[in-house]
């Protein structure tokens, strides 16, 4: 089974922590460490020499000196590293192992020392230089390029300042070029201004594990729902069925105050709710209670839901689908703090969070008249999490298989002890699972049910279960043979990025080189854009030359460094029977990783162009 | 006057940042977690040789901060003015009274405030190092019996690291302060 580690893990580039010490521990560094509890995975040679033992690390931290050479002597010169910066920093990120974390925070030093190292520099501090003007000048910190360049190519990468450096200087700066925060070193709390920026800002797994997966999109949602769960408002969760809306609520629930202390079993009450389950008579005599008499067969009084979650959350399932009438008194409760019991005129004063879910586009339904806006804006008063689909997070489904799969070996006693072996988990990887987690779930212990006398769960065991499997619409981007015999422009950066990275596999495959030609990639994907544009398939955005547009697009793209997560997924691709679906697979992917930064820069590009 | 500003500068970053704020406090930060009432962090060659050897180093830079701090008021204060500054060409009669009275005034305004608070706070560290040190040294000298009795010790060893690494943070925030405030003065002078 892939090891899960719910201690978070953070990289910090700094010269003086994450310089090397061929002989020895370096020092600064395990005080460091020693200070912010934070466990030193680096595998370098000075971490190898410490003997330094962090009992409750708050985070597993991989230093990064961000210079070359990494572990200098005298006589050597010293020079910033923002390539080799980068190159660690995706190999957290993008290019990790399944079920490996990605990196929950990056802690940037901004004073970076170059130059030669003399005698008294390394007697003073052994590697480091006696630096060179201008290194310690704010206006042009080597950590404020790094920082910089580190928001253009990781968006999502969440980056604080950690230095010793006066903050004001740079607060400014550092605010403009996307830092969560700064985090000043030598202060009294530093561990615990760590621990909080960790849990508020950085990309954690769930401690209990009880949400499986450490995919960025689960992360960015775990760490949404832990953001808003601070303000004690109410909190609306959205995400199609099966993505684990209720595991979700249950997780904000178990979150208490601002600080974020996380508990398993929260004394507060918490109580669930289907909306979509009960007729609306039902609805809403459970949900706000009845007196005696209010209606025929009331014999006595009786506290509804939303009392029962009094001083806790009340979590209301499939709230696009809640009755008008349970609408307006809903209102009040949100509104004014107060329930009123069916048959009663009296309102009785609670304190009550809602957490609401549901999976249709609330707006629509309010342009429909089927629930209200004013109710809308108040259920998500605190904020929305979006749950990704599964198929957004495929990274962790050979984790969330191996997890259902303990439990189904404890629900089913009588089973074998099993494994999925390497070809079933590449069928479950393949499958789109419109039914989400739960689909997932549902298919994992049927298969034991079905077969408990094997030790290995194979292909042929789910084949009745999940049928043949349905295209994503993500799947669909790219395709040449979409129909549409009409020039169309091309409408988004992702669409286009989509289409230059499945032209350029479309050719290379099958088998795709381990070690792609940079050169030889962007000859291939100019051709092939091309040919879209001879062939009336694609229309480049009017006033613009197909060379000047590919030409821009091309740079901004930063193909070299996405290249290497496209390397990184065609190592996996043999899990596609289906080539055409391999390719669509790898696009969605690779539309997942670009999207977001080339929407930001094609408008520039635009822009340019029409300026031109 | 500016190799003088200089010279100061690389001093000040050498004794404040480079040892005191990268070395000793994250050092104090890693003892404190050593010394909690749970342990969070074991490393035994620290245990042994902090006590002796890197808890005793402000002994050794304590004069360099002394130099920092006094210097401050040579360099950033009104007596440059009267050495190489506009009022070096002034009678010996108006200096008499000018100078002391500037100095005075001086002492009163931000310049002043800041090096006060500096001196004060090299103070408080000498007085929690010296508390720390005569404790650390006692107990060596009388090693713990055993029991519930060797917890005592530690909870206040802990706590006068508590006070030490304070004051060093005090110390801190008052050298980089001497800075901020001097270039403000020499700023507003030049004007």
């Amino acid at each position: 089974m892939s090891e899960v580690t719910a201690v978070p893990r953070v990289l910090v580039v700094d010269d003086l922590f994450g310089r090397d010490v061929l002989v020895g521990p370096n020092e600064d560094r395990e005080n460091l460490c020693g200070e912010l509890l934070l466990e030193d995975v680096t595998d370098d040679h000075a971490c190898r020499a410490s003997r330094q033992v962090i009992e409750r690390p708050l985070a597993q931290a991989m230093f990064c000196r961000g210079q070359l050479p990494a572990a200098g002597a005298t006589g050597d010169v010293v020079e910033n590293d923002l390539d080799g910066i980068v190159r660690v920093v995706r190999q957290g990120w993008l290019d990790r192992h399944p079920g490996v974390p990605p990196w929950a925070l990056v802690l940037l030093d901004l004073c970076f020392y170059t130059g030669r190292i003399t005698r008294d520099s390394h007697a003073s501090v052994p590697g480091m230089p006696e630096g060179r003007p201008g290194d310690d000048a704010s206006d042009t910190y080597f950590g404020l390029q790094v920082l910089q360049r580190l928001r253009r190519e990781f968006p999502e990468l969440p980056v604080a300042v950690l230095s010793s450096r006066p903050r004001d200087e740079v607060s400014r700066k550092y605010s403009e070029l996307g830092a969560v925060g700064f985090i000043p070193r030598g202060e009294t709390e530093t561990a615990d201004l760590l621990r909080d920026y960790l849990w508020r800002h950085g990309l954690t797994p769930d401690p209990a594990q009880r949400i499986v997966g450490t995919s960025i999109g689960l992360l960015l949602a775990l760490r949404a729902a832990r953001r808003y769960a601070a303000s004690g408002r109410h909190v609306l969760l959205t995400g199609e069925p099966g993505t684990g809306k209720e595991l979700f609520a249950r997780y904000i629930h178990g979150l208490e105050g601002p600080a974020g202390n996380w508990c398993l079993d929260s004394p507060r009450p918490f109580v669930a709710v289907d909306s979509g389950a009960l007729s609306p008579d039902l609805y809403a005599s459970m949900l706000f209670g009845h007196t005696r008499d209010a209606f025929t067969g009331a014999t006595r009084e009786r506290q509804g839901w939303v009392q029962l979650a009094d001083g806790g959350d009340l979590f209301l399932d499939e709230v696009g689908n809640m009755p008008t009438d349970v609408q307006i008194g809903l209102m009040r409760v949100l509104q004014e703090g107060e329930v009123v019991k069916l048959g009663s005129d009296k309102g009785t004063r609670v304190n009550v969070r809602v957490l609401s879910a549901t999976n249709q586009d609330l707006e629509r339904r309010v342009t429909e008249g089927k629930i209200g806006r004013d109710l809308v804006d108040r259920l998500r008063l605190g904020g929305t999490v979006a749950l990704p689909p599964l198929r957004q997070r495929s990274d962790d489904i050979p984790l969330l298989a191996e997890s259902f799969l303990a439990q189904a070996l404890t629900t089913y006693t009588h089973s074998r002890m099993r494994h999925i072996d390497p070809a079933t988990m590449k069928v479950l990887r393949d499958y789109d699972w419109p039914g989400n987690v739960r689909a997932l779930q549902t298919a994992i212990y049927q298969a034991v049910a079905e077969n408990s006398d094997v030790e290995f769960l194979s292909p042929v065991h789910f084949e009745a279960i999940l049928g043949p499997s349905r295209s994503s619409p993500a799947a669909s981007i790219g395709r040449e043979d979409r129909g549409a015999n009409e020039p169309r422009p091309i409408s988004s950066s992702g669409e286009l990025a989509s289409l230059l990275i499945a032209a350029l596999f479309s050719e290379l495959s099958p088998p795709v080189p381990g070690d792609l030609d940079f050169a030889a990639s962007k000859l291939l994907i100019r051709r092939h854009l091309s040919r879209l544009v001879q062939a009336g398939k694609l229309a480049v955005p009017s006033g613009v030359g197909v060379e000047d547009f590919f030409g821009e697009t091309w740079a901004l793209l930063r193909m070299d460094l996405r290249m290497s997560h496209v390397r990184w997924m065609a190592g996996r691709l043999p899990a596609f029977q289906n080539p055409a679906r391999r390719v669509n697979e790898l696009t969605r992917m690779a539309v997942e990783a670009t999207s977001i930064e080339i929407d930001s820069q094609l408008t520039g590009v635009k822009r340019a162009a029409r300026a031109k | 006057m500016a190799q003088s500003l200089q010279d100061w500068r690389a001093r000040e970053v050498a004794v404040n940042h480079d040892w005191l704020k990268n070395r000793y406090l994250p050092a104090l930060g890693k003892w404190l977690n050593i010394l909690a009432p749970e342990r969070r962090v074991t490393d035994t060659i620290f245990e042994d040789s902090f006590p002796e050897h890197g808890l005793r180093e402000w002994s050794q830079k304590e004069g360099e901060v002394r130099w920092v701090v006094e210097k401050f008021g040579e360099l950033f204060g009104p007596e440059r003015l009267f050495e190489s500054g506009p009022l070096c060409g002034c009678s010996v009669d108006a200096r008499r009274w000018l100078e002391p009275l500037s100095l005075v005034l001086w002492a009163r305004g931000p310049g002043g405030r800041a090096q006060e608070r500096a001196a004060s706070a090299r103070e408080s560290v000498v007085s929690a190092y010296d508390r720390l040190i005569a404790f650390v040294d006692r107990a060596t000298a009388t090693p713990p019996i055993g029991g519930d009795d060797r917890d005592e010790p530690r909870r206040k060893g802990r706590s006068l690291v508590i006070d030490l690494r304070r004051a060093c943070v005090e110390l801190n925030h008052a050298l980089s302060n001497l800075w901020t405030v001097g270039t403000a003065g020499l700023r507003k002078d030049s004007q």
